[in-house]
């Protein structure tokens, strides 16, 4: 057992007795609440952390609004309804809103997904979808294209909340980073 | 925020700077301690609350602790709760998603559990603060009563979020007095230049090449491509976290604070153990001083002296992140350095000084497999890879391109892991001052230049 107890030194760094005496009851009182207020607050800290959902509820409309400045966005077609059921098999009225961008080269795999979704039970199917269109994306790839396959493999896929983003691109983790503080803000 | 951002460098460095040299000698640690809440809450805006949360707690804890030293079994239940309380914010944090995890793959459960993000820095914080208030129980360092002090110490941005670990009892004077100098400043911002261009230019570009191997099938690569790959890990990870320590340690030398070393050229070492006296320097101190030898060191029966070694190497794992391959990774060297010390040690005195240093840097190199594969399987398959176990043959097209076209960037990359090349900067700055100062200058630049133009700028000690 590690023994951090043994090297206790009661006579501190050198100071005299006089001031090593425990301090009136005043002081000791004083710091017993600040350790109680201390440690309340932690627990309240703590439970609160887990029990609040730290994102906002903003139109996808918005969202894309403040991301699109974001490198590398622009430089992608934006995806229309049927290439969402086209690349991930998902509709888009069932949902609460989303934006899509993908690559118009063939041999570009860069792509951007942000689905808000109209409830947390929508979350599992969409993001199974989403794995699916990455699974077949890699297997055109993997043999021949080294760098789509990493990129591909160095995918974003998240759920936040009632939004799910999913990103290939080098720009990925700048974009997640952009979409997180956008839905916290 | 990062050093290595063109925020940290234009904006907030020379605002920091401008206002800790414009105030009163009274009010520097004030506005370094705003500051660095700043610098903390710019990508962290909820964990602040945490972090202040410590930096009070262990400020009371260890007065607490200091005045009820006459009554022995009141300071020592002060100094376990704590003790306690640290270790459940950093197990809270960073194990509790890991154990819950392993619970349900062992009995085939589904305890549910909120992924939090982890707090940047918390490992290094926690150890910060357990030092001090060790050291206040045991009496080696005074208590402070300054809570602006204290809570400095914990916060203080240079080494907030990588490093060093700081102990309380070597910067506890330069809290309260420090001296900022000419040639010291001078010396700071030598450091900082050359810590950005570690990480800017060579650890950012190495650590492309080992992505690049990392995103292809395992098992499907050549030999040469993954040997090329954990090549180009092996000195990423160094300049990563080397080049970091330096801008942490020039940044304090700029504000008058003198951080310990935190590398020593630790791929130029005879053997595994002094490879980890060179290596995070300050983390292996902190895991003797606070737990090594409070278990009883070296000066125990042989049995419990390995006990000793595993225990101390597998929580050295778990503390670079809440995952299986770290804690295989830090057994490993456990392993290691009691093979080395019961075994190989008279070897050692006997064979020419090159062939120890291959054998430490293979195992080395061998090392960075598991703690670069975060999934056990893959770390396996990476080492089959790299010694035949593959589809991929000895070499291939794309191993042969990868070498070519980064052969210079790994020879640059080998050269500057030895001390050679920094002494030859040294010698210059002796004979040629004018000269070594336009050596920054250009280093600089292509720091900044590279900065604008590269968006591959990854941070590798978030998941500390």
């Amino acid at each position: 057992m590690i023994n951090i107890f043994e090297n206790f030194n009661p006579a501190g760094t050198g100071t005299s007795p006089e001031e090593q005496k425990p301090a009136p009851n005043r002081e000791g009182l004083v710091i017993l609440c600040a350790k109680i207020s201390l440690l309340v607050f932690l627990a309240v800290f703590l439970v609160l952390l887990c029990f609040s959902g730290n994102y906002k509820d903003k139109p996808v409309s918005v969202i894309e609004q403040a991301m699109f400045p974001a490198k590398g966005i622009s430089s992608l077609t934006k995806g229309s309804d049927n290439d969402l059921r086209r690349c991930y098999g998902l509709s888009a009225e069932d949902y609460d809103g989303y934006f899509l961008y993908l690559s118009e080269s063939t041999m570009a795999v860069d792509e951007l997904l942000v689905v808000k979704l109209k409830d947390s039970s929508q979350a599992a199917a969409a993001e199974e979808q989403i794995e699916g269109r990455l699974n077949s994306q890699i297997d055109a790839f993997d043999g021949y294209g080294a760098e789509q396959t990493a990129l591909l493999k160095a995918h974003v896929l998240e759920r936040m909340g009632n939004y799910i983003f999913f990103a290939v691109s080098e720009e990925a983790d700048s974009w997640k980073a952009d979409f997180v503080s956008c839905i916290k803000k | 925020m990062v050093f290595s951002s063109i925020l940290f460098l234009f904006i907030f460095l020379p605002a920091v700077l401008a206002v800790y040299f414009l105030v009163p000698k009274s009010w520097k640690n004030v506005v370094l301690l705003i500051f660095s809440l700043v610098f903390y809450a710019w990508g962290e805006p909820v964990y602040i609350i945490l972090m202040l949360f410590s930096a009070a707690f262990n400020y009371v804890m260890g007065i607490d602790i200091d005045r009820k030293r006459l009554d022995p079994k009141a300071a020592r239940n002060s100094l376990l709760l704590t003790v306690l309380v640290n270790l459940f914010l950093l197990g809270f944090f960073k194990y509790s998603g890991f154990l819950i995890d392993t619970v349900n793959q062992i009995f085939h459960s589904s305890i549910p559990y909120k992924e939090l993000a982890l707090p940047i820095g918390i490992s290094f914080y926690t150890f910060q603060t357990l030092s001090y208030i060790l050291d206040v129980y045991w009496g080696k360092v005074k208590v402070q009563k300054n809570l602006i002090s204290f809570s400095l110490y914990i916060t203080m941005f240079p080494q907030l979020i990588a490093g060093p670990i700081v102990r309380y009892a070597d910067i506890e004077p330069q809290l309260k007095e420090r001296r900022v100098t000419l040639a010291g400043f001078g010396l700071g911002t030598e450091f900082f230049i050359k810590g950005l261009a570690k990480k800017v230019l060579l650890a950012n570009n190495l650590g492309m090449v080992y992505t690049t191997v990392q995103g292809m099938e395992i098992g499907s690569f050549s030999v040469l491509t993954a040997w090329v790959g954990i090549i180009a890990y092996t000195l990423q990870i160094y300049f990563d976290f080397s080049g970091y320590s330096d801008m942490a340690i020039g940044l304090g030398r700029m504000f008058g604070f003198q951080f310990m070393k935190n590398f020593d050229y630790p791929y130029i070492s005879r053997g595994i153990t002094e490879f980890w006296r060179r290596w995070h320097i300050s983390l292996g101190s902190w895991f003797r001083e606070y737990v090594y030898i409070p278990l009883g060191g070296n000066r125990v029966s042989v049995p419990r002296h390995i006990f000793n070694i595993m225990l101390v190497w597998m929580l050295t794992g778990l503390w670079h992140g809440a995952s299986w391959n770290f804690v295989v990774w830090g057994l490993y060297y456990g392993v290691l350095l009691l093979f080395e010390k019961y075994v190989l040690a008279k070897c050692f005195d006997r064979l020419p000084g090159w062939a120890v240093r291959i054998y430490t840097l293979l195992l080395i190199v061998i090392g960075w497999v598991f703690f670069s594969n975060t999934v056990l399987s893959d770390a396996v398959g990476y080492l089959g890879n790299m010694f035949g176990v593959t589809t991929g043959g000895l070499a291939d097209s794309t191993g042969l391109y990868l070498l070519k076209t980064n052969l210079l960037l790994i020879v640059i990359g080998m050269i500057s892991c030895a001390p050679w090349l920094y002494n030859q900067f040294k010698r210059l700055l002796r004979r040629a001052p004018w000269a070594a100062v336009a050596v920054n200058i250009v280093l600089w630049l292509l720091c900044v230049a590279y900065l604008v133009y590269e968006t591959y700028n990854p941070f590798l000690y978030f998941r500390f």
